[in-house]
């Protein structure tokens, strides 16, 4: 153990390559640990980026990248739409290592919560620091050697034989550059199930070709009578492909179209050596049975908030908000 | 998919056919078992119920739990510090990888229906192989991680001594007291040069070693002490051929708090809460 001072605070500006260095080098969930990426998130919503590290000496030992928004003056910092894990990023392991960082998140934002991806089991110092936990449940497909063929074996029998019915019908996978289209189903999916979309329709066009610029993600359409009947965005880091959003066209559709994309668009992602593939969130009843039809592996992961003070949880209270550790519509729950 | 259907465990065969389901499941952990809640039920004055989830006849999961109150009105008792694995859910042979995660949800549910019309706010823990808790949250349950540890043994024995020494007297506590009565292992004490000393009973599984602590028996060591007393349990005689020890229960959790515990590993596991029950 180290006889360094620990300290918890914001990484000042010139800092941010400690944190892309932690990341490279402790982030399970680079995509989502990124900086650029939570930015991008928080300002989305308004906020921006803020970047909390404990600091042993000048080294960087932990932190956390936090989309940061105010309403009403309350610095808010939990997880929102697209931020499916809010990782707390840590080189050791050893749980008491943490406790001052998560002691100076608590005093710092009274409205925060993490969504810790699959594989940090060791909550003791959450606990410890009274924080409130909760399970939350993905699933993820191994896509090594996997083929359209094996994904299609895998399936549930039903969801397999509607994917082959739209490939016999016509259907026609292909990657696109259009965020626009991509935008347009998205939209339409929420309007449909009579949802409000959680971003304005510009900051998610923005979005979007941001992200296929950037290369931090693909677009795959499926095609039918020359329309685009659904899409699929999905996020790509060095260790695997996650499911960010989608949209189908119910005018068009006839049922199996996302199925048959996502075996297509996992196939090419496989092909060309991505390992696995997260669905990022089996929490919710209606859409998890459409993801447990892929026959992958349930994993568990964790939501966690620090205590909320009293002003904090009337203040919830009186706009009716549910007093649950993440916002509705946001963050894992809804996923 | 034929009829979920959930009964009350009244007979031996039932009973038996329980253990040989969790046992085929990979589930057979000692505090799954009903010599378990009936030791519990002795020792605190409670009574035990098993509720079989059937699907075509034959088990799919199932609830044992610790009661109290007459019939029509019983409640579940919580067995804390002690830990009850409560709830479970069996994969059976021949399901299909695809039906197994909803078909696991749809036997959860069942017993979770089945639980609440009986017992009104029930509060137990689950097994910690059951990792799908989600039929819960659903259905308005309350569900907290909790945690468990495992230490992984030697087949060649640890020859260092152990640093807990036999417990001659009888423990104050009733589950100890029960336990030991039915020779289901044995206690043993971590002592310090002043002060009380910590009592551990060390049960005996066909496999594995159960370590349990009573709460608040935490306080008697400093940290660096009980974690060096818990590996030290590998050396015990009792050790010899396990594979490993399992520490569950409240009073582990205080007893490692944040330490760093290699070579034990973490072993998640859940307590839940009936919709309307906070804790």
């Amino acid at each position: 153990m180290s006889a360094e001072p620990e300290r918890a605070r914001p990484l000042a500006p010139g800092e941010e390559p400690l944190w892309d260095a932690l990341v490279e080098e402790a982030g399970s969930t680079p995509f989502f640990a990124s900086r650029e990426w939570v930015d991008r998130i928080a300002r989305a919503y308004g906020g921006s980026v803020r970047l909390v590290g404990l600091f042993r000496g000048d080294e960087l030992a932990a932190g956390v990248a936090l989309p940061v928004r105010r309403r009403a003056g309350i610095p808010i910092a939990t997880a929102p739409y697209l931020l499916p894990y809010l990782p707390l990023v840590a080189r050791e392991e050893r749980p008491e290592a943490i406790r001052p960082l998560l002691r100076f998140l608590a005093r710092t934002y009274p409205l925060l919560s993490l969504l810790l991806p699959p594989g940090s089991d060791d909550l003791r110092a959450f606990r410890q620091e009274a924080w409130e936990t909760a399970f939350r449940y993905t699933l993820r497909i191994d896509l090594r050697d996997a083929t359209a063929e094996s994904l299609l074996d895998r399936m549930e029998k039903s969801q397999r034989r509607r994917a082959r019915r739209a490939e016999e019908e016509g259907a026609v996978v292909r990657s696109s550059s259009n965020a626009d289209e991509h935008c347009r189903l998205v939209l339409a999916s929420y309007q449909r199930q009579g949802k409000r979309f959680p971003i304005s329709e510009e900051e998610e066009r923005g979005l979007i070709r941001w992200v296929l610029e950037s290369g931090r993600g693909r677009v795959f359409e499926l095609h039918r009578d020359g329309r685009t009947a659904a899409t699929f965005l999905i996020g790509l880091d060095g260790k695997r492909a996650y499911s960010l959003e989608s949209g189908v066209d119910w005018e068009i559709g006839r049922g199996g179209e996302s199925a048959h994309l996502l075996v297509r668009a996992l196939a090419e992602l496989a092909a060309e050596g991505t390992p696995e593939f997260d669905f990022l969130g089996v929490n919710h009843p209606s859409i998890s049975r459409f993801k447990e039809s892929f026959g992958g592996t349930l994993a568990r992961y964790h939501a966690a908030a620090p205590p909320r003070p009293l002003w904090v949880r009337l203040l919830l209270r009186l706009r009716g908000a549910p007093a649950g550790l993440e916002i509705e519509g946001e963050g894992a729950a809804g996923r | 998919m034929a009829a979920i259907e959930i009964v009350r465990a009244t007979r031996a065969e039932e009973i038996e056919e329980w253990s040989a389901a969790l046992e085929a499941g990979g589930a057979g952990l000692l505090f799954s078992r009903v010599v378990w809640a009936e030791t519990l039920a002795a020792a605190l004055g409670a009574s035990w119920s098993l509720h079989l989830c059937r699907i075509g006849g034959e088990i799919a999961g199932g609830a044992l739990l610790l009661t109290e109150g007459a019939s029509g009105r019983e409640r579940v008792r919580r067995s804390a510090p002690y830990p009850l694995f409560s709830l479970h859910v069996l994969h059976r042979e021949g399901v299909s990888p695809t039906r197994r995660i909803p078909q696991g949800v749809e036997v959860l549910s069942s017993l979770a229906r089945e639980l609440a019309s009986v017992y009104g706010r029930p509060s137990c823990d689950a097994s910690p192989s059951l990792v799908d808790l989600r039929a819960l949250s659903w259905a308005g349950w309350r569900v907290e991680p909790r945690v468990g540890f495992c230490l992984p043994l030697s087949r060649e024995g640890d020859e260092s001594p152990p640093l807990v020494e036999a417990f001659s007297g009888e423990p104050n506590d009733p589950v100890a007291r029960i336990a030991l009565e039915r020779k289901m292992g044995a206690a043993y004490a971590a002592r310090v040069r002043s002060g009380p000393a910590a009592t551990l009973l060390v049960l005996r599984g066909e496999r594995r070693l159960y370590a349990l602590v009573g709460r608040g028996a935490a306080r008697a060591l400093p940290a660096s002490r009980r974690v060096a007393v818990a590996r030290s349990l590998s050396s015990l005689p009792e050790a010899k051929g396990k594979e490993e020890i399992l520490f569950f229960g409240d009073g582990w959790e205080e007893w490692f708090a944040c330490e760093a515990i290699e070579p034990l590993r973490i072993v998640p596991a859940a307590r839940v809460f009936g919709p309307g029950r906070s804790r």
